[in-house]
This record gives C-alpha cells, structure tokens and sequence, in this order.
C-alpha cells in the first residue's frame, strides 16, 4: 500500500499554482515595463558611507510547484571600502541576494517582489533635506541599469568556464568593458588598457594570454581573467560570488591574496559570498550570515567568529572540520536537513534542527534583536523580555 | 552457482587464511596508468598522460588511508585503476593477496562485491528511473547475497544503518536532497558486504553541516562493520577525521605518505607543507606565515623534468631540475620523494650544481646551434616574423622591453 506524501500535488493543485504564477508573473513584469521617472527610483540614503542598503529585500521564484521565497525579507548594508562576507548554505539565497543587486534575477519566474536595494552613487546631487541620494536598484529601468551594472558594480562568476565566452578570445572580451566605459575609446587604447588589467591580475605574459581563448587557460588563470574584467570598470563594488570554489586549495589562496591586495589598492567594496567559513574569516571584516532566504546573524568578523550567538552559527562552526582539532571525537554535526524552501511556515525555519529550542520558537518568525552596535541576531534565546 | 563460485576460487591464487588475516587487504605495489594522448598515423599511441606513475601503498584491514591533492594529480585514476575500470598499464594490485590486476573479467566478478566505490556527485551517480529500494536491492540480487525472499528486508536493513527512513523505499532519488542521496550512494556500495569501500570525494559535493553528518556515518560504518577505506579527497581536514594513513599526491607521483598524525604534526614535503598552510581557518586573528605557491600546476601530459614539483617548490635546489627524488623512508614509517631528505644528495651538493651548470650549457650550445641552423635555413620567414612583432603600438613598452629581452637572452645563449 502506498502512502500519500506530502510533497506530491494533486493535478488540481498544481493547475492552480500555474495559474497565480502567470498573473503574478504578467503584474512584475508590466511593472517593471513601466516608465518612471528619475524621483521614483531614486531613495535617500540612510548613511552616506554605505555604499548599498539593503532593506526588507525579497525575491521570490514562482515555480510550478509552489512559490519558493529565495530571499525572504533580507537587510544588511555594505560600507565602502569594506569586505562584507555572506556565508550560508546552498539554498539559502546568498547568491539571489548578489543577483537582486545586480538586477540579473532569472526572469520572468524570478521576480523582486519588494524592499529596496539603495546604491550610493555619485552622480546623483542631495535631496532638500541634505540627505545623499542612491539610486533604488530594485525600481531602476532596465535602461538605466547598463549605466550601472558592469561599471559600478560588477561580479566574478563562481564558474570562469562557463562564465567566459568560449568562442572570442580573453582580450575582446576584456576590450568590451573599455568601450562600455568609454565608447570613443581607440582600439590601441582599449588593447593597452586591458594588458594593464592582465598585468595587475598576476597574469605572467599578459600580451600572449590577451590572444588566447578560455579554453587555453587554467582554472587559476580564468578566475584571474574574470578579476581582471571586474576591475576593467573601476568598480565601486565587486561581488565575487563564490569566487574560488571551483579551484584548489593552492589556487585559492593565490586567488585570495590577489583579491585582498587589489581590494586594498583601489579601494573598492567586495561582496564576498562563500560557504567556507574559512575563507571569510580571512577576508571579510563584516559578515551576514543566511538561512532559508533569512539573515540569521550579523556582525564584524570577530563578533561572528569569537562570539557566534544564534545556534545555527554556532553549529556551523563546530562543524567545520580543522586542521588543528582533535580527530578522535566525532565531529559536531547538525542533526536534520535544511527545510523545502517551498511553503514555509511562520516559525523560526532552524527550529526542527535546534537543539536550544524553546516553547516560544513555535511562535511568529524571530525578529532582529541587537546585542551591540554592529551585531544583531534573528533568535528568542537574545530577546531582551 | 555456488559451486562454480568455488571453483573460481580455487582457480585462483589465493593465499591461505592466515596470511590473509594477518596481511594488508590492499597492496598496490608500483601502480601505472597511462593514457594516450597522442596517436600516429596508424593510430599507435606514440605520448602518454601519466596519471599515475609508480604508486604503491598497502592498507590494513579495518583502516583507512587518504589520497590528498589537487585536481589533475591522478587520485581518481588511482582510486578507479584499483577497481580495475581502467586497465593497469604496470604493476600489481594485491586484495588480500590475491592479484586482481591480472585476472580475466569473469574471475574478477567475485571481487566485485569486495571493493566498492562510493562517487563524488550524489545529483549524478543515482538512476532517476529507480525507486531507492531497487538501487540499493539491484547489486543484491545479481551477486545473490541474500535469498530472495529476504531481499526486501535486507534492504531495509542497510537503509536503517544509513540512516534512511524505511518510507523512502518507495521514492525516486530526485526527491532528496544531496545529504540524503549520498546517503542512498553508501548504503548502494553496503548493501553487498564489501570489505573495501574506495570513497571518491563523497564530501565535497556536500554543505558543511551535512558533511559532518556524513563524515561520522561513515566512521560509525567502519567500527560496525569493519571496512577498509581508501579515502579520496581535495580537503585536508576532513580526511584527517577518517584516515590512518595518508597519501599525497601530485601530478601522478606520490610525494608523501605517512600515518596520519605524522603527516599533520610535522608535514616533510615542501608541497605538504604548502597544502597546509593554504587552507584557510575559520579564525580572524590567526596569522600565519603562509606559503604561497606560484604558478599552477603543470599539465600532466608535459610534466617538467627531474622532481615533478621544482617549478613551484620554494626549497627548489639544482639537483631537483634535474633527477626524479627516490621514494625514502625519512622516518619511521613516514615515505617522503624528495631530496632534502636524502642525506646522500644533500651532502654533496656542489657536485649537483656543477652537474646541472654543465647540462644547462649543454642544453643552450645545442640550443644556439639550432637557432643558427633555423636562421641560415629560413632566414627571411624569421625576418617577417620579427618585423611583425612591434606592430602591438608603444603604449605598452615596458613589456614589449621585457619581449625583447627574453629574445635577446635565447639568441645569445
């Protein structure tokens, strides 16, 4: 006899699912093919040395099994000329936050759905009461956007296979950055500049990896390629995406000192998203640590590291195997899965795997509660009564 | 069935039981695998990939060794050419004294249940089109290990010590998540009593909260059941939870082999030494010397001269451009391939150094001649080759300053 599982959906349901998907889809989508004018996609900015705010972000995905909420009322900001590291698990929706940014959310099922995601730029003046004005990116057209997206922000791809162009060579590719920048730019110029990027990336003989394809490459020099592209812009921010997870331990660390160096030199902000706890430890000096398309803590690394609070971080970190640790006992490990991100139910989501767990968890999602200045967690254990 | 099962047992050269007991369960002894990557017109290899090159190990029952490098350094190939789904190219493969690199397909069945392989990616190793019960029940029922009419529990049974709730019996692999697939992976290579579980980066596919899950599954596994693992694996610190031993790695050769805690307290390989300190560590305030290595790995397929690490060594000497470092056993039970270790090598250096200035100027008279008889041969293609260079512009003239002069250097030499 079979039983009836919870994660099937009758053919009804499911008809009906497809349906509020296309009218939500058709609602976003006329939305963001609305012109607006420059007042309405601009925000003032809560601090000016906040290079992006994030706030209340949330970016939901209609699939035809439900809708999946990727990032699910999201807030941190990014200062300039920080590193802020967001670490989490596959799924959480680190690299959906990184993408909401960049307005390269897999449309049409993949939609912002609300919040603001302010990013301080330059050109626009002050508004009347003094405030800095930023552009809001999850309002701005898409017009407007290319203005932003490859010179003030750029991204380094997790994959630099799949993430470069296989049929042109590394050097056209990086020229486009120069004529996106400037488009009067001579071709001498846009060649020199771009061996310049070479140079500056640790790339040994710029002009003949300037001439080559991708695929002439290795993993360590294609990442080193995609830097070089990213900085092509001279970008505020950088959001490196998982930047070194496709490499080895030795390519890594190369790849990692290149970055902290060149972080230091053009002092630009880095978006760091990993899963390697050990990674943003030696990079980041803020970090976000996400669940389940939440923030579930943040704070300076040494807060996050020296003094985890919510469980899960702590949990985390006890399960990270260490060179230095003793491998006779068995290794900490969170018991249970992360939950379907489909459906979630209106209780802190880290509850069934919670070993501190109180009557009070079964209640409404955790709000952000602060225990210093830079360090806040989503957990009842740190409620102030 | 049975009977022809012993016959093909006394057929083979098997050892008797105490020596088995007593025995590794898994010698490899100068292990090669070599692929062609090059053929000639009648399609004759004529150059080879070396992906192991003269390996040997050997594994006691009821422990585990580690295979640790980077990607390209040959640890699959090793972990594969073992199982015998590639062909040995040299060398012997020993399972508990018996051969089994040399014995014909149908007498290397017996053997198939004995070792089993566990793979990387959980989202591609698993059927789609079979529910959990018949992956793990399919291997059960070929190598009849159990009657069957006791098939059905038995499975259940490998389930439940997996970790597998007894409803997923029913399911197909694509409504797991990947803890739990790797988990229906292990209890698939379980399921036929395997002595030998070859574990190919069953970790690094996986997050971090549920590589500890599996990290301590397959350690319980090994007390429950008394298996033996060779452990493949990129990461440092998760082999160091499971293994005893451990193997490194590179470009085909083995640099380092030593117990475990050996390995860890006091690493002897340069290139050891470089792996470990490019791990990075959870903690903010740790700081550490860090050995950088320069460059990336070289392609197998050209492997550089003398020791195969010398291009990013930062102890490199002029003997290591030149001889291959013998495998030395530097301390007790502690296997290191490299010269720094090999008082003989170390204590006349001069020698070494000499030797190598002596080949170096060997090497660039030829290389002159060649260049001259190039230049009287095909004077005039040179010619516009050459004028073809500076056409780059002069933005950039420091590098093309550098250009010229590694020219100049070839010619003079």
């Amino acid at each position: 006899m079979k039983q009836k599982y919870s994660n099937y959906i009758s053919m009804k349901e499911s008809r009906k699912i497809i349906k509020y998907n296309l009218k939500q889809m058709k609602y976003y989508e006329k939305l963001k093919r609305q012109k607006r004018e420059l007042s309405e996609y601009t925000a003032p900015m809560k601090d000016e040395n906040n290079l992006i705010e994030i706030e209340d972000l949330e970016t939901f995905f209609f699939t035809d099994t439900g809708t999946v909420k990727s990032v699910n009322g999201v807030s941190f900001n990014i200062p300039k000329n920080k590193v802020v590291g967001v670490v989490g698990e596959s799924g959480c929706g680190k690299s959906v936050t990184s993408l909401s940014i960049m307005q390269l959310v897999q449309s049409p099922q993949g939609q912002v759905v609300g919040g603001q995601i302010r990013f301080n730029s330059d050109q626009l003046g002050r508004d009347e009461e003094g405030r800095k004005l930023g552009y809001d990116i999850v309002k701005t057209p898409t017009q407007q956007m290319y203005n932003i997206r490859g010179k003030d922000i750029t991204m380094i791809f997790q994959e630099p296979m799949t993430s470069l162009n296989p049929v042109f060579t590394v050097g056209y590719q990086l020229d486009e950055v120069s004529y996106l920048k400037n488009p009067e730019i001579k071709k001498e110029d846009a060649k020199a500049y771009s061996i310049e990027m070479l140079k500056k990336v640790g790339i040994s003989m710029p002009e003949h990896c300037y001439d080559s394809y991708p695929h002439e490459l290795s993993g360590g020099m294609r990442q080193r390629v995609m830097i070089a592209m990213a900085l092509a812009g001279e970008p505020k921010l950088i959001i490196a995406d998982e930047p070194t997870t496709a490499l080895d331990v030795t390519i890594q660390a190369q790849i990692l000192e290149l970055l902290r160096e060149l972080q230091k030199q053009e002092g630009c902000s880095i978006m760091l998203i990993t899963h390697d706890l050990g990674v943003i430890a030696e990079m980041a000096d803020e970090v976000v640590v996400m669940y389940a398309g939440r923030v579930i803590e943040r704070g300076t690394v040494r807060e996050i590291f020296k003094n985890p609070l919510h469980p899960y971080t702590i949990g985390l970190q006890k399960s990270k195997p260490l060179i230095e640790s003793d491998a006779k006992e068995p290794l900490y490990s969170i018991p249970g899965q992360v939950p379907n991100p489909i459906n979630l139910p209106n209780h802190c989501y880290f509850r069934n795997r919670c070993s501190k767990c109180m009557e009070c968890c079964s209640g409404e999602y955790p709000g952000e509660y602060k225990v210093s200045d830079t360090h806040s967690v989503a957990c009842y254990l740190y409620a102030k009564e | 069935m049975e009977e022809m099962i012993e016959n093909n047992g006394n057929a083979m050269p098997i050892l008797n039981e105490e020596a088995q007991e007593s025995g590794p369960i898994l010698k490899v002894e100068h292990l090669k695998k070599y692929f062609p990557i090059k053929r000639n017109f009648f399609g004759k290899p004529v150059a080879f990939l070396h992906a192991v090159d003269d390996v040997s190990f050997s594994v006691m029952p009821g422990t585990a060794i580690g295979v640790v490098g980077e990607s390209g350094c040959g640890k699959t190939t090793l972990g594969r050419t073992i199982l015998r789904l590639y062909d040995v190219d040299g060398g012997d493969v020993f399972f508990e004294g018996a051969e089994i690199s040399k014995l014909k397909k149908k007498d290397l069945r017996k053997y198939r249940t004995d070792i089993q392989l566990i793979f990387q990616d959980p989202y591609s190793s698993l059927p789609p089109r079979m529910t959990v019960g018949a992956i793990i029940a399919e291997a059960v029922k070929v190598h009849h290990i159990v009657p069957k009419n006791e098939v059905h529990d038995y499975v259940l049974d490998v389930m439940k010590q997996c970790g597998l709730q007894p409803q997923y019996y029913d399911r197909y692999p694509h409504e797991f998540s990947g803890g739990q697939r790797q988990r229906i992976c292990i209890a698939r290579a379980l399921a036929v009593k395997p002595k030998l579980v070859i574990c190919d980066e069953p970790v690094s596919a996986l997050d971090v909260s549920i590589q500890a899950q599996i990290i301590n599954l397959l350690k319980e596994l090994q007390e429950t059941m008394g298996l033996t693992y060779v452990f493949i694996s990129h990461d440092l610190s998760v082999v160091k939870y499971i293994t005893d031993q451990i193997m490194v790695m590179y470009l085909g050769n083995v640099m380092e082999l030593g117990k475990t805690e050996d390995i860890f307290s006091h690493p002897l390989h340069p290139y050891t030494q470089a792996l470990f300190s490019a791990v990075p560590i959870p903690d903010p305030d740790a700081k550490m010397n860090r050995i950088i290595l320069e460059g990336d790995i070289p392609s197998p397929a050209n492997p550089p001269k003398g020791c195969k690490f010398h291009t990013r060594c930062s102890k490199c000497m002029n003997v290591c451009r030149m001889i291959q470092p013998t495998y030395l056993e530097a301390e007790e039970n502690h296997f290191v391939a490299c010269h720094l270790y090999n008082e003989e090598i170390m204590a006349d250096l001069g020698k070494y150094d000499a030797m190598y200035e002596e080949e170096c100027r060997i090497q660039a008279e030829k290389e002159a001649e060649e260049n001259a008889r190039k230049h009287r041969k095909g004077g005039k293609q040179q010619d516009g080759a050459a004028s073809g260079l500076p056409q780059s512009g002069p933005p950039q003239d420091g590098t093309n300053d550098v250009q010229d002069g590694s020219e100049e250097k070839e010619e003079e030499g």
